[in-house]
Protein backbone atom coordinates (compact mmCIF):
# COMPACT_ATOMS: atom_id res chain seq x y z
CA UNK A 1 0.00 0.00 0.00
CA UNK A 2 1.44 3.37 -1.18
CA UNK A 3 1.55 6.66 1.30
CA UNK A 4 0.66 9.31 -1.04
CA UNK A 5 2.29 12.90 -0.18
CA UNK A 6 2.39 16.38 -1.43
CA UNK A 7 5.57 17.69 0.31
CA UNK A 8 4.64 21.24 -0.77
CA UNK A 9 0.84 21.30 -0.91
CA UNK A 10 1.40 23.20 2.92
CA UNK A 11 2.34 26.11 1.16
CA UNK A 12 0.02 26.51 -2.17
CA UNK A 13 -2.51 28.76 -0.98
CA UNK A 14 -4.97 26.56 -3.03
CA UNK A 15 -3.74 23.44 -1.08
CA UNK A 16 -6.22 20.77 0.44
CA UNK A 17 -3.76 19.93 3.35
CA UNK A 18 -5.28 20.18 6.54
CA UNK A 19 -2.08 20.88 8.79
CA UNK A 20 -1.23 21.62 12.07
CA UNK A 21 1.72 24.03 12.79
CA UNK A 22 4.61 23.87 15.02
CA UNK A 23 7.10 26.69 15.12
CA UNK A 24 10.38 26.20 16.38
CA UNK A 25 13.03 28.64 17.75
CA UNK A 26 14.86 29.44 14.46
CA UNK A 27 14.39 33.34 12.59
CA UNK A 28 10.75 33.36 10.64
CA UNK A 29 10.26 33.61 7.09
CA UNK A 30 7.60 35.87 7.05
CA UNK A 31 5.89 34.68 3.98
CA UNK A 32 5.88 30.82 5.11
CA UNK A 33 4.16 32.09 8.61
CA UNK A 34 1.56 33.71 7.11
CA UNK A 35 0.10 31.21 4.54
CA UNK A 36 0.40 28.15 7.17
CA UNK A 37 -1.21 30.03 10.06
CA UNK A 38 -4.21 30.88 8.05
CA UNK A 39 -4.30 27.12 7.27
CA UNK A 40 -3.64 25.78 10.44
CA UNK A 41 -6.22 23.96 12.87
CA UNK A 42 -3.87 23.85 15.53
CA UNK A 43 -0.74 26.40 15.86
CA UNK A 44 1.87 26.28 18.55
CA UNK A 45 5.78 27.43 19.57
CA UNK A 46 8.60 25.44 21.07
CA UNK A 47 9.94 27.85 23.85
CA UNK A 48 11.46 30.42 22.07
CA UNK A 49 9.87 30.07 18.64
CA UNK A 50 7.25 32.69 20.62
CA UNK A 51 10.12 35.70 20.87
CA UNK A 52 10.16 35.02 17.06
CA UNK A 53 6.77 34.77 16.05
CA UNK A 54 6.21 38.14 18.90
CA UNK A 55 8.77 40.01 16.68
CA UNK A 56 7.57 38.77 13.31
CA UNK A 57 4.38 40.09 13.47
CA UNK A 58 4.72 43.19 15.49
CA UNK A 59 1.55 45.47 14.67
CA UNK A 60 -0.83 42.76 14.17
CA UNK A 61 -0.10 40.15 17.30
CA UNK A 62 -4.19 39.74 17.73
CA UNK A 63 -4.18 37.50 14.39
CA UNK A 64 -0.89 35.09 15.36
CA UNK A 65 -1.51 33.83 18.81
CA UNK A 66 -1.22 30.55 19.14
CA UNK A 67 -2.80 27.74 20.87
CA UNK A 68 -0.03 26.75 23.44
CA UNK A 69 3.35 27.48 23.73
CA UNK A 70 5.22 24.69 24.97
CA UNK A 71 8.72 23.50 26.63
CA UNK A 72 11.03 24.34 29.52
CA UNK A 73 11.13 28.17 29.08
CA UNK A 74 14.79 28.92 29.36
CA UNK A 75 14.86 30.93 26.08
CA UNK A 76 11.06 32.36 25.55
CA UNK A 77 11.65 36.17 27.35
CA UNK A 78 9.79 37.21 30.01
CA UNK A 79 8.45 40.12 28.20
CA UNK A 80 7.17 37.17 25.49
CA UNK A 81 5.23 34.58 28.09
CA UNK A 82 3.65 37.54 29.82
CA UNK A 83 1.88 39.18 26.72
CA UNK A 84 0.70 35.42 25.30
CA UNK A 85 -0.16 34.10 28.88
CA UNK A 86 -2.75 37.31 29.04
CA UNK A 87 -3.89 36.58 25.60
CA UNK A 88 -4.97 33.38 26.88
CA UNK A 89 -3.04 31.36 24.92
CA UNK A 90 -2.08 27.81 27.53
CA UNK A 91 1.55 28.02 29.02
CA UNK A 92 2.74 24.23 29.38
CA UNK A 93 6.04 23.72 31.02
CA UNK A 94 7.41 20.83 30.25
CA UNK A 95 10.59 19.77 32.48
CA UNK A 96 11.84 16.88 30.87
CA UNK A 97 15.63 17.45 30.02
CA UNK A 98 15.75 13.95 27.92
CA UNK A 99 13.65 15.58 24.97
CA UNK A 100 13.88 18.33 22.97
CA UNK A 101 11.48 21.16 23.50
CA UNK A 102 10.38 19.77 19.80
CA UNK A 103 9.44 16.98 20.48
CA UNK A 104 7.95 17.29 23.66
CA UNK A 105 5.34 20.36 21.67
CA UNK A 106 5.10 17.25 19.41
CA UNK A 107 3.54 15.09 22.17
CA UNK A 108 1.24 17.96 22.99
CA UNK A 109 0.33 18.17 19.04
CA UNK A 110 -0.68 14.76 18.66
CA UNK A 111 -2.46 14.22 21.97
CA UNK A 112 -4.64 17.91 21.25
CA UNK A 113 -5.82 16.50 17.99
CA UNK A 114 -6.75 13.40 19.50
CA UNK A 115 -8.69 14.91 22.29
CA UNK A 116 -9.87 17.61 20.01
CA UNK A 117 -10.75 14.46 16.88
CA UNK A 118 -9.51 17.03 14.70
CA UNK A 119 -9.12 15.82 10.98
CA UNK A 120 -5.42 16.25 9.81
CA UNK A 121 -3.23 15.68 6.47
CA UNK A 122 -0.11 16.72 8.21
CA UNK A 123 1.81 17.99 10.90
CA UNK A 124 4.26 20.72 9.57
CA UNK A 125 7.03 22.35 11.39
CA UNK A 126 8.72 25.75 10.93
CA UNK A 127 12.93 25.89 11.37
CA UNK A 128 14.80 23.51 12.96
CA UNK A 129 17.51 23.06 9.97
CA UNK A 130 19.66 26.01 10.35
CA UNK A 131 22.18 27.24 13.50
CA UNK A 132 23.98 25.07 15.68
CA UNK A 133 24.83 21.62 13.79
CA UNK A 134 23.57 19.26 16.73
CA UNK A 135 19.96 20.95 16.89
CA UNK A 136 19.83 19.90 13.19
CA UNK A 137 20.48 16.79 13.90
CA UNK A 138 17.90 16.91 16.37
CA UNK A 139 15.57 17.98 14.62
CA UNK A 140 15.85 14.71 12.27
CA UNK A 141 15.89 13.10 15.38
CA UNK A 142 12.23 13.84 16.55
CA UNK A 143 11.18 12.83 12.53
CA UNK A 144 12.46 9.26 13.91
CA UNK A 145 10.30 9.45 17.23
CA UNK A 146 7.26 10.95 15.44
CA UNK A 147 7.29 7.69 13.16
CA UNK A 148 6.13 5.66 16.60
CA UNK A 149 4.02 8.74 17.77
CA UNK A 150 1.29 9.49 14.89
CA UNK A 151 0.52 7.88 11.49
CA UNK A 152 0.38 11.95 10.39
CA UNK A 153 3.61 12.90 7.88
CA UNK A 154 5.72 15.42 10.13
CA UNK A 155 7.31 17.94 7.74
CA UNK A 156 10.33 20.40 8.18
CA UNK A 157 10.63 23.81 6.32
CA UNK A 158 13.36 26.31 6.81
CA UNK A 159 15.28 28.32 4.51
CA UNK A 160 14.41 26.56 1.08
CA UNK A 161 14.97 23.33 2.13
CA UNK A 162 11.85 20.58 3.33
CA UNK A 163 12.92 17.58 5.57
CA UNK A 164 10.53 14.90 5.85
CA UNK A 165 11.09 11.01 7.09
CA UNK A 166 9.50 8.35 4.86
CA UNK A 167 8.36 4.87 7.16
CA UNK A 168 9.55 1.89 5.36
CA UNK A 169 7.18 0.63 2.66
CA UNK A 170 6.35 2.73 -0.58
CA UNK A 171 5.62 6.27 -1.21
CA UNK A 172 3.89 8.33 -3.99
CA UNK A 173 5.25 11.98 -4.01
CA UNK A 174 3.44 14.51 -5.74
CA UNK A 175 6.52 17.04 -6.92
CA UNK A 176 3.79 19.85 -8.89
CA UNK A 177 2.45 22.11 -6.97
CA UNK A 178 4.84 24.56 -8.80
CA UNK A 179 6.97 25.79 -5.65
CA UNK A 180 9.53 22.88 -6.07
CA UNK A 181 12.92 24.18 -6.49
CA UNK A 182 15.31 22.41 -8.40
CA UNK A 183 16.99 20.07 -5.98
CA UNK A 184 15.74 16.73 -4.33
CA UNK A 185 17.86 14.29 -2.27
CA UNK A 186 17.26 10.68 -0.22
CA UNK A 187 19.33 10.85 3.31
CA UNK A 188 19.63 7.56 4.59
CA UNK A 189 20.36 9.16 7.95
CA UNK A 190 20.89 6.75 11.09
CA UNK A 191 21.35 3.31 8.71
CA UNK A 192 21.33 1.81 5.36
CA UNK A 193 18.09 1.68 3.43
CA UNK A 194 17.62 -0.51 0.69
CA UNK A 195 15.80 1.87 -1.77
CA UNK A 196 14.25 1.88 -5.33
CA UNK A 197 12.96 4.97 -7.09
CA UNK A 198 11.32 6.57 -10.43
CA UNK A 199 10.76 9.85 -10.77
CA UNK A 200 14.12 11.39 -10.51
CA UNK A 201 16.96 12.37 -13.16
CA UNK A 202 19.17 9.61 -11.25
CA UNK A 203 16.95 7.26 -9.71
CA UNK A 204 18.17 4.43 -7.39
CA UNK A 205 17.60 0.55 -9.24
CA UNK A 206 16.85 -2.81 -8.49
CA UNK A 207 20.37 -4.31 -10.11
CA UNK A 208 19.66 -7.17 -12.42
CA UNK A 209 20.76 -10.40 -10.74
CA UNK A 210 19.09 -12.92 -12.94
CA UNK A 211 19.16 -12.30 -17.16
CA UNK A 212 16.10 -14.47 -18.83
CA UNK A 213 16.93 -14.42 -22.70
CA UNK A 214 15.05 -16.55 -25.39
CA UNK A 215 16.68 -17.14 -28.72
CA UNK A 216 14.12 -17.16 -31.78
CA UNK A 217 15.59 -18.01 -35.26
CA UNK A 218 13.57 -16.79 -37.84
CA UNK A 219 14.05 -17.05 -41.39
CA UNK A 220 16.86 -14.19 -41.55
CA UNK A 221 18.14 -16.37 -37.96
CA UNK A 222 17.53 -13.24 -36.55
CA UNK A 223 17.88 -13.54 -32.49
CA UNK A 224 15.06 -11.48 -29.91
CA UNK A 225 16.05 -11.21 -26.85
CA UNK A 226 13.00 -12.02 -24.34
CA UNK A 227 12.91 -10.41 -20.77
CA UNK A 228 15.34 -9.06 -18.46
CA UNK A 229 14.59 -10.71 -14.77
CA UNK A 230 15.50 -8.27 -11.52
CA UNK A 231 16.11 -9.67 -8.53
CA UNK A 232 14.08 -7.78 -5.99
CA UNK A 233 16.69 -8.34 -3.18
CA UNK A 234 19.36 -6.60 -5.14
CA UNK A 235 18.03 -2.94 -4.67
CA UNK A 236 20.40 -0.62 -4.58
CA UNK A 237 21.63 0.06 -0.95
CA UNK A 238 21.73 3.77 0.41
CA UNK A 239 24.40 4.47 3.22
CA UNK A 240 26.80 6.70 4.49
CA UNK A 241 30.14 6.09 3.28
CA UNK A 242 28.87 4.12 0.06
CA UNK A 243 25.83 5.93 -1.33
CA UNK A 244 23.96 9.34 -0.72
CA UNK A 245 21.84 10.74 -3.15
CA UNK A 246 22.39 14.52 -2.93
CA UNK A 247 21.84 17.28 -5.61
CA UNK A 248 19.25 15.04 -7.33
CA UNK A 249 16.85 16.33 -9.21
CA UNK A 250 13.46 15.18 -11.31
CA UNK A 251 13.00 13.26 -13.93
CA UNK A 252 12.83 15.62 -16.95
CA UNK A 253 9.56 16.09 -19.43
CA UNK A 254 8.72 17.53 -22.11
CA UNK A 255 7.39 21.74 -22.24
CA UNK A 256 3.89 21.31 -21.33
CA UNK A 257 4.06 18.05 -19.73
CA UNK A 258 3.68 18.05 -15.70
CA UNK A 259 6.53 16.21 -13.78
CA UNK A 260 5.57 12.66 -13.13
CA UNK A 261 5.64 11.62 -9.20
CA UNK A 262 8.68 11.00 -7.81
CA UNK A 263 7.89 7.12 -5.95
CA UNK A 264 10.12 5.87 -3.86
CA UNK A 265 10.43 2.12 -2.19
CA UNK A 266 12.70 1.76 1.48
CA UNK A 267 12.80 -0.92 3.83
CA UNK A 268 14.09 1.50 6.65
CA UNK A 269 13.49 5.42 7.46
CA UNK A 270 14.25 7.49 4.82
CA UNK A 271 15.28 10.90 4.71
CA UNK A 272 13.18 12.75 1.30
CA UNK A 273 14.55 16.32 1.30
CA UNK A 274 13.73 18.85 -1.41
CA UNK A 275 14.19 22.41 -2.49
CA UNK A 276 11.35 24.76 -1.91
CA UNK A 277 11.40 27.52 -4.79
CA UNK A 278 12.21 30.94 -3.88
CA UNK A 279 10.74 34.30 -5.59
CA UNK A 280 11.94 34.62 -8.94
CA UNK A 281 13.24 31.37 -9.67
CA UNK B 1 45.61 3.18 20.69
CA UNK B 2 44.04 5.91 21.15
CA UNK B 3 44.17 9.23 18.50
CA UNK B 4 44.22 12.22 20.34
CA UNK B 5 43.02 15.58 18.70
CA UNK B 6 42.43 19.04 19.62
CA UNK B 7 39.76 20.40 17.56
CA UNK B 8 39.92 24.24 17.79
CA UNK B 9 43.56 24.40 17.64
CA UNK B 10 42.68 24.87 14.22
CA UNK B 11 41.78 28.00 14.93
CA UNK B 12 45.31 29.41 14.69
CA UNK B 13 46.41 31.17 11.32
CA UNK B 14 48.71 28.40 10.48
CA UNK B 15 47.67 26.31 6.93
CA UNK B 16 50.38 24.66 4.55
CA UNK B 17 48.26 24.60 1.80
CA UNK B 18 45.01 26.09 1.03
CA UNK B 19 42.15 25.49 -1.46
CA UNK B 20 39.03 27.00 -2.55
CA UNK B 21 35.43 24.33 -4.04
CA UNK B 22 34.65 26.09 -7.28
CA UNK B 23 32.09 29.37 -5.61
CA UNK B 24 34.09 29.46 -2.50
CA UNK B 25 36.52 31.53 -4.46
CA UNK B 26 33.69 34.19 -4.67
CA UNK B 27 33.27 34.21 -0.81
CA UNK B 28 37.20 34.65 -0.95
CA UNK B 29 37.23 37.20 -3.26
CA UNK B 30 34.77 39.20 -1.78
CA UNK B 31 35.65 38.57 1.88
CA UNK B 32 39.48 40.05 1.08
CA UNK B 33 38.64 43.08 -0.65
CA UNK B 34 41.68 45.38 -0.41
CA UNK B 35 44.38 42.28 0.41
CA UNK B 36 43.45 40.04 -2.05
CA UNK B 37 47.04 39.44 -3.10
CA UNK B 38 47.21 38.06 0.96
CA UNK B 39 44.85 36.05 0.30
CA UNK B 40 46.07 33.69 -3.02
CA UNK B 41 44.65 29.95 -2.92
CA UNK B 42 47.39 27.16 -4.12
CA UNK B 43 44.40 25.95 -5.83
CA UNK B 44 40.83 26.07 -6.88
CA UNK B 45 39.14 22.89 -7.98
CA UNK B 46 35.51 21.93 -9.27
CA UNK B 47 33.40 22.11 -11.81
CA UNK B 48 33.24 25.56 -12.35
CA UNK B 49 29.36 25.99 -12.46
CA UNK B 50 29.72 28.24 -9.38
CA UNK B 51 32.91 30.85 -9.51
CA UNK B 52 32.72 33.81 -12.00
CA UNK B 53 34.28 34.71 -14.42
CA UNK B 54 36.17 37.48 -12.81
CA UNK B 55 37.08 35.55 -10.10
CA UNK B 56 38.38 32.64 -11.96
CA UNK B 57 40.26 35.14 -13.97
CA UNK B 58 41.27 37.17 -11.26
CA UNK B 59 43.04 34.00 -9.43
CA UNK B 60 44.84 32.63 -12.64
CA UNK B 61 46.38 35.98 -13.46
CA UNK B 62 47.85 35.59 -9.92
CA UNK B 63 49.05 32.20 -10.45
CA UNK B 64 46.89 29.85 -8.54
CA UNK B 65 46.15 26.66 -10.08
CA UNK B 66 42.42 26.07 -11.48
CA UNK B 67 42.00 22.59 -11.66
CA UNK B 68 38.68 21.44 -13.21
CA UNK B 69 37.06 18.38 -11.89
CA UNK B 70 33.59 17.34 -14.41
CA UNK B 71 33.15 14.05 -12.34
CA UNK B 72 29.37 14.21 -11.26
CA UNK B 73 29.65 11.22 -8.85
CA UNK B 74 31.92 13.62 -6.52
CA UNK B 75 30.88 16.73 -4.72
CA UNK B 76 33.54 19.66 -5.64
CA UNK B 77 34.07 19.09 -1.92
CA UNK B 78 35.25 15.41 -2.72
CA UNK B 79 37.02 16.49 -4.78
CA UNK B 80 38.98 19.43 -3.88
CA UNK B 81 39.90 16.84 -1.24
CA UNK B 82 41.37 14.00 -3.28
CA UNK B 83 43.43 16.71 -4.76
CA UNK B 84 44.63 18.05 -1.46
CA UNK B 85 45.84 14.78 0.01
CA UNK B 86 47.75 14.25 -3.09
CA UNK B 87 49.29 17.65 -3.36
CA UNK B 88 50.11 17.07 1.00
CA UNK B 89 51.59 13.36 -0.36
CA UNK B 90 53.57 15.28 -3.34
CA UNK B 91 55.21 17.65 -1.49
CA UNK B 92 55.66 15.48 1.83
CA UNK B 93 54.06 17.40 3.71
CA UNK B 94 53.60 17.03 7.45
CA UNK B 95 50.14 17.99 8.49
CA UNK B 96 48.11 16.78 11.47
CA UNK B 97 44.93 18.08 9.88
CA UNK B 98 42.87 19.24 7.47
CA UNK B 99 40.35 21.95 8.29
CA UNK B 100 37.23 22.80 5.65
CA UNK B 101 35.28 26.59 6.16
CA UNK B 102 31.94 26.06 5.23
CA UNK B 103 29.54 22.95 4.04
CA UNK B 104 27.40 23.39 7.45
CA UNK B 105 24.84 25.69 6.45
CA UNK B 106 22.26 26.55 3.44
CA UNK B 107 20.54 23.53 1.86
CA UNK B 108 20.44 20.64 3.84
CA UNK B 109 20.96 17.62 1.44
CA UNK B 110 24.52 19.81 0.84
CA UNK B 111 24.90 19.76 4.89
CA UNK B 112 24.22 15.60 4.41
CA UNK B 113 26.82 15.79 1.75
CA UNK B 114 29.61 17.38 3.66
CA UNK B 115 28.89 14.52 6.31
CA UNK B 116 29.18 12.11 3.23
CA UNK B 117 32.25 13.15 2.36
CA UNK B 118 33.56 12.93 6.26
CA UNK B 119 32.85 9.04 5.81
CA UNK B 120 34.62 8.99 2.23
CA UNK B 121 38.06 10.68 3.87
CA UNK B 122 37.87 8.04 6.40
CA UNK B 123 39.58 5.38 3.45
CA UNK B 124 41.47 8.52 1.79
CA UNK B 125 43.85 10.06 4.54
CA UNK B 126 44.57 9.33 8.05
CA UNK B 127 44.22 12.87 8.44
CA UNK B 128 41.16 13.94 10.30
CA UNK B 129 38.90 16.43 8.75
CA UNK B 130 37.41 19.06 10.27
CA UNK B 131 33.83 21.26 9.23
CA UNK B 132 33.76 24.69 10.56
CA UNK B 133 30.78 26.98 10.24
CA UNK B 134 29.32 29.36 12.10
CA UNK B 135 29.19 28.31 15.68
CA UNK B 136 29.82 24.32 14.99
CA UNK B 137 32.47 22.18 14.56
CA UNK B 138 31.75 18.96 12.55
CA UNK B 139 34.21 15.55 12.83
CA UNK B 140 33.53 12.04 12.01
CA UNK B 141 35.32 10.03 14.53
CA UNK B 142 36.72 6.70 13.10
CA UNK B 143 35.70 3.16 14.95
CA UNK B 144 38.01 2.90 17.84
CA UNK B 145 39.46 4.95 20.67
CA UNK B 146 39.56 9.16 21.16
CA UNK B 147 40.78 11.37 23.44
CA UNK B 148 39.60 15.27 22.43
CA UNK B 149 41.18 18.33 24.75
CA UNK B 150 38.79 20.58 25.15
CA UNK B 151 40.57 23.40 26.75
CA UNK B 152 41.73 26.22 24.05
CA UNK B 153 38.90 28.48 25.39
CA UNK B 154 36.95 28.86 22.63
CA UNK B 155 34.91 25.95 22.62
CA UNK B 156 31.35 27.05 23.08
CA UNK B 157 29.04 25.13 25.74
CA UNK B 158 27.71 22.58 23.52
CA UNK B 159 28.80 19.15 22.14
CA UNK B 160 27.03 16.28 21.00
CA UNK B 161 27.65 12.29 19.25
CA UNK B 162 24.98 11.65 16.26
CA UNK B 163 25.09 8.57 14.55
CA UNK B 164 24.64 9.72 11.44
CA UNK B 165 25.75 6.19 9.62
CA UNK B 166 24.65 3.91 11.88
CA UNK B 167 24.58 2.61 15.68
CA UNK B 168 27.29 2.93 17.51
CA UNK B 169 28.50 1.27 20.58
CA UNK B 170 30.00 3.91 22.59
CA UNK B 171 31.50 4.47 25.65
CA UNK B 172 32.66 8.19 26.95
CA UNK B 173 34.28 9.98 29.66
CA UNK B 174 34.30 13.63 30.43
CA UNK B 175 30.97 14.77 29.08
CA UNK B 176 28.48 15.82 31.65
CA UNK B 177 26.05 12.94 30.44
CA UNK B 178 28.67 10.19 29.67
CA UNK B 179 27.66 6.72 27.92
CA UNK B 180 28.31 3.44 28.84
CA UNK B 181 28.94 0.90 26.20
CA UNK B 182 25.64 2.38 24.94
CA UNK B 183 23.94 2.37 21.61
CA UNK B 184 23.61 5.74 19.64
CA UNK B 185 21.14 5.11 16.87
CA UNK B 186 18.47 7.73 15.27
CA UNK B 187 15.06 6.48 16.37
CA UNK B 188 16.37 5.38 19.84
CA UNK B 189 19.25 7.47 21.66
CA UNK B 190 21.35 10.49 20.03
CA UNK B 191 23.33 12.60 22.48
CA UNK B 192 22.41 16.44 21.39
CA UNK B 193 22.40 19.50 23.34
CA UNK B 194 25.48 17.61 25.77
CA UNK B 195 28.13 19.49 27.81
CA UNK B 196 31.48 19.22 29.01
CA UNK B 197 32.03 17.69 32.75
CA UNK B 198 32.04 20.32 35.35
CA UNK B 199 35.14 21.13 37.00
CA UNK B 200 36.04 23.14 39.98
CA UNK B 201 37.04 26.57 39.20
CA UNK B 202 40.16 27.66 37.74
CA UNK B 203 40.55 23.66 37.44
CA UNK B 204 41.32 22.81 33.27
CA UNK B 205 38.46 21.10 31.52
CA UNK B 206 38.73 17.03 31.50
CA UNK B 207 39.66 15.80 27.97
CA UNK B 208 36.82 13.75 26.46
CA UNK B 209 37.15 10.35 25.44
CA UNK B 210 34.97 8.47 22.81
CA UNK B 211 35.10 4.91 21.98
CA UNK B 212 33.20 4.21 19.06
CA UNK B 213 32.71 0.23 17.09
CA UNK B 214 31.50 2.47 14.07
CA UNK B 215 32.14 5.96 12.69
CA UNK B 216 30.57 8.35 14.94
CA UNK B 217 29.85 12.42 14.45
CA UNK B 218 31.65 14.51 16.92
CA UNK B 219 30.06 17.64 16.83
CA UNK B 220 30.92 20.68 18.91
CA UNK B 221 30.15 24.96 20.06
CA UNK B 222 33.04 27.22 18.91
CA UNK B 223 32.82 29.99 21.22
CA UNK B 224 31.26 33.45 19.68
CA UNK B 225 32.43 36.96 20.79
CA UNK B 226 31.89 37.92 24.05
CA UNK B 227 30.64 34.32 25.40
Amino acid sequence: MEEELTPLDCLLPSGTQRICLIILNQPLNKDYLHILWRKALLRACADGAANHLYSSTAGDRDSFLPDYISGDFDSITAEVKAFYGDKGCKLIETADQDLTDFTKCLVIMVGEIQRRQLQVDAIVTLGGLAGRFDQTMASVETLHHALSMTPLPLLILQGSSLVHLLRPGSHRLEVNTGLEGSWCSLIPVGGACQTTTTGLKWNLTARPAVLLMSWRRGAGHRCRREAWTFCQACNQVLQFGKLVSTSNTYEPVGPGHPRKPVTVTTDQPLIWSMGICEDGQ
